[in-house]
C-alpha cells in the first residue's frame, strides 16, 4: 500500500474553504515508509509492488466527420465584453461523470 | 477475490457527512455500502489488476498515436472533423492527462477483461481515494477486518503528483455541472488535490465560463482561464456554442483534448483490432462491420458516447434482456462480446481500476442487481487480505 498516513482534506464540503477533516493511519508496523514532503517521519501501511509496466513511451516520464452541430444555448454578454453561456447546455440535469 | 460480509460502522453516515461525502445515499438508497467488502490477495492485485492496467493504458496511448494520424479512425469514432486538428495538436504537444478508470470484469479466476475505459470524466474518485481508505483505517481499528489488511490505493497521492507535473504554481480553474451533488463533490475533491500540489484554484459552473472578444476563456471576474479541469465531456463541449472557439483559445485542458478519442466506446473494437486476442480485451466490433456477426446473437450493444451505463443493451439470443434508458446512441454503436459479470452474492460485481499520473494506483468495486453498472450501483470497499 502506498498511502500517506496523514492527508489533509482542505476543501471538501459545501463551503470548500476550510479544513473539514483529517485522517490518520493507525499505527502499523509491518511496513515503514517515509513519504517525502510530510511534516514528520511516519510509519504507514505499504505493500510491495512490482511497479507499473510500460512499453514504448511512458507518457508521464516523457518530456515530453462525424456528427456535429451546436446545441442551443442562451448566451449573454457582460459590460466587459465577455460572452457567457456557451458551455454547459448539454449537462443540464445530467451527471457528467462516468 | 472474495466477498466478505462484515459489520458496518455504526457511525458511517456521520463519518461520511463529516468528510464531505454527501452522496453516500442516492434517492434514498445506499450508494456507499460497507456491509461487505471484497478481499483480494496481493498477487491478484499485482498480477491481475495493476499490471494489466498499465498495459491497457499503454495500448490506449498506441491507439491515440495511430488515430491522430489516421482520419479513418477519427471518422469511425464520429469525432467532428473540425476538432481533428485540435485533438492532434494536443497529443503532439504532449498535453498531460491526469486520471482515468478502466472498468473490468474480474472474478479472481482468470484475466480481467476490459469493459470500457472512463478516460475523460471518471467519477467515484473521492470515495475511492479517501472514504474507502478511511473505512480501512477504522475497520482495522474496530476489528472489522484483519489487522494486517491493506488496500490497493494510492490514488490520492498520485493525483497530487499529477498536478505537480501539470501545473505546480499555476492557477487552476475547475468547471463542471454543479447541479449534481456527485459532480460538485468530485470537483471539490479534485480541487483539494490540486491545492495540495501547490496550485491555487477557482471553481465555477460550465455555463459561467466566459469568452472575450479576443478569444480567451475567462472566469466570472473576467480573469483568463489558463488551465482548466473540466468535469464535462469533450463530446458535449464539441457540440456546444463555445466549442467552435476551443482551438483558438490559449487554455490548457485537463483531461486534454486527445482524451476525446479514448472516452469513446469505439476504442473497444479499435483495441481489439490492434491487439487481437489480447487476454484483457473482449472481441468487439463497430455495428455494421461484417465481423460483428462473428459475435452471434449474444452481445452487449454500447453507444459510442454513453455514460453511467445509459443506453447500453445486453442482447442474448437476439433478445434484449437488460438495458438502461438514456439520451445516447445517435452517433452509432459498438458490439462487444459478453463477459458476464461475476456474482459473489445476489448482485453483479464490476471492478474499477484507477490510473493517475500515468500510474495504476487504486481499485473501486460496484455492485448492482443488473448486469449493467449504473450511477446508482452500490460502492463497496476492498482490502488486501492475503
Amino acid at each position: 500500500m502506498k498511502r500517506s498516513s496523514q492527508v489533509l482534506l482542505m476543501v471538501m464540503g459545501v463551503t470548500s474553504t476550510t479544513a473539514l477533516g483529517h485522517y490518520l493511519a493507525p499505527p502499523r508496523t509491518e511496513c515503514a515508509q517515509q513519504t517525502p514532503g510530510t511534516p514528520q517521519d511516519v510509519t504507514q501501511p505499504c505493500r510491495t509492488t512490482s511497479g507499473s509496466r510500460s512499453g514504448g513511451h511512458t507518457w508521464w516520464s516523457s518530456s515530453g466527420s462525424g456528427t456535429s452541430g451546436t446545441s442551443s444555448s442562451s448566451t449573454s454578454t457582460s459590460a466587459s465584453g465577455a460572452t457567457r453561456g456557451g458551455f454547459g447546455s448539454t449537462g443540464l440535469g445530467i451527471s457528467s461523470g462516468s | 477475490m472474495q466477498r466478505i460480509a462484515c459489520n458496518e460502522r455504526s457511525d458511517w453516515r456521520e463519518q461520511a457527512d463529516k468528510a464531505g461525502f454527501v452522496f453516500h445515499t442516492v434517492e434514498g438508497q445506499r450508494y456507499w455500502d460497507e456491509r461487505a467488502y471484497y478481499g483480494f490477495t496481493l498477487a491478484e492485485i499485482e498480477r491481475d489488476i495493476e499490471a494489466p492496467t498499465a498495459e491497457l493504458e499503454q495500448m490506449c496511448y498506441d491507439l491515440v498515436e495511430r488515430a491522430v494520424k489516421d482520419e479513418r479512425i477519427l471518422r469511425a469514432l464520429r469525432i467532428p472533423e473540425r476538432y481533428w486538428t485540435f485533438i492532434a495538436a494536443s497529443w503532439k504537444r504532449r498535453d498531460k492527462n491526469l486520471y482515468g478508470r478502466f472498468d473490468l470484469s474480474y472474478d479472481g479466476r482468470g484475466p480481467a477483461k476490459l469493459l470500457e475505459y472512463n478516460a475523460d470524466t471518471p467519477t467515484a474518485v473521492f470515495e475511492t481515494a479517501v472514504f474507502q481508505w478511511h473505512w480501512l483505517e477504522q475497520a482495522i481499528g474496530r476489528g472489522i477486518v484483519p489487522k494486517t489488511a491493506d488496500q490497493y490505493n494510492s490514488l490520492h497521492e498520485c493525483l497530487i503528483e499529477g498536478w505537480k507535473f501539470i501545473g505546480q504554481g499555476s492557477h487552476l480553474h475547475l468547471a463542471g455541472t454543479t447541479s449534481s451533488a456527485e459532480d460538485e463533490g468530485t470537483l471539490h475533491y479534485i480541487e483539494d488535490t490540486a491545492r495540495q500540489a501547490g496550485l491555487t484554484t477557482t471553481v465555477l459552473a460550465m455555463d459561467a465560463i466566459g469568452r472575450m472578444p479576443d478569444g480567451r476563456f475567462v472566469d466570472l471576474d473576467d480573469k483568463p482561464i489558463a488551465l482548466l479541469f473540466k468535469l464535462y465531456p469533450w463530446e458535449w463541449m464539441f457540440r456546444e456554442e463555445f466549442g467552435a472557439y476551443l482551438a483558438g483559445s490559449s487554455t490548457r485542458f485537463v483531461e486534454p483534448p486527445w482524451k476525446a478519442i479514448l472516452s469513446n466506446k469505439g476504442i473497444l473494437p479499435l483495441l481489439w483490432s490492434m491487439f487481437p486476442r489480447h487476454p484483457n480485451l473482449l472481441p468487439a466490433y463497430f455495428e455494421g462491420d461484417a465481423e460483428a456477426e462473428t459475435l452471434g446473437p449474444s452481445f452487449v450493444r454500447k453507444p459510442l458516447y454513453s455514460r453511467e451505463g445509459a443506453n447500453i443493451e445486453m442482447v442474448v439470443n437476439g433478445e434484449v434482456i437488460d438495458s438502461d434508458a438514456g439520451p445516447y446512441g445517435g452517433e452509432g454503436h459498438v458490439r462487444q462480446a459478453i463477459a458476464t459479470l461475476p456474482r459473489f452474492g445476489d448482485d453483479y460485481t464490476v471492478v474499477g481500476s484507477w490510473i493517475a499520473a500515468g500510474k495504476p494506483c487504486g481499485l473501486s468495486i460496484r455492485e448492482d442487481a443488473s448486469a449493467i453498472t449504473k450511477n446508482t450501483s452500490r460502492y463497496l470497499p476492498h482490502a488486501i487480505v492475503g
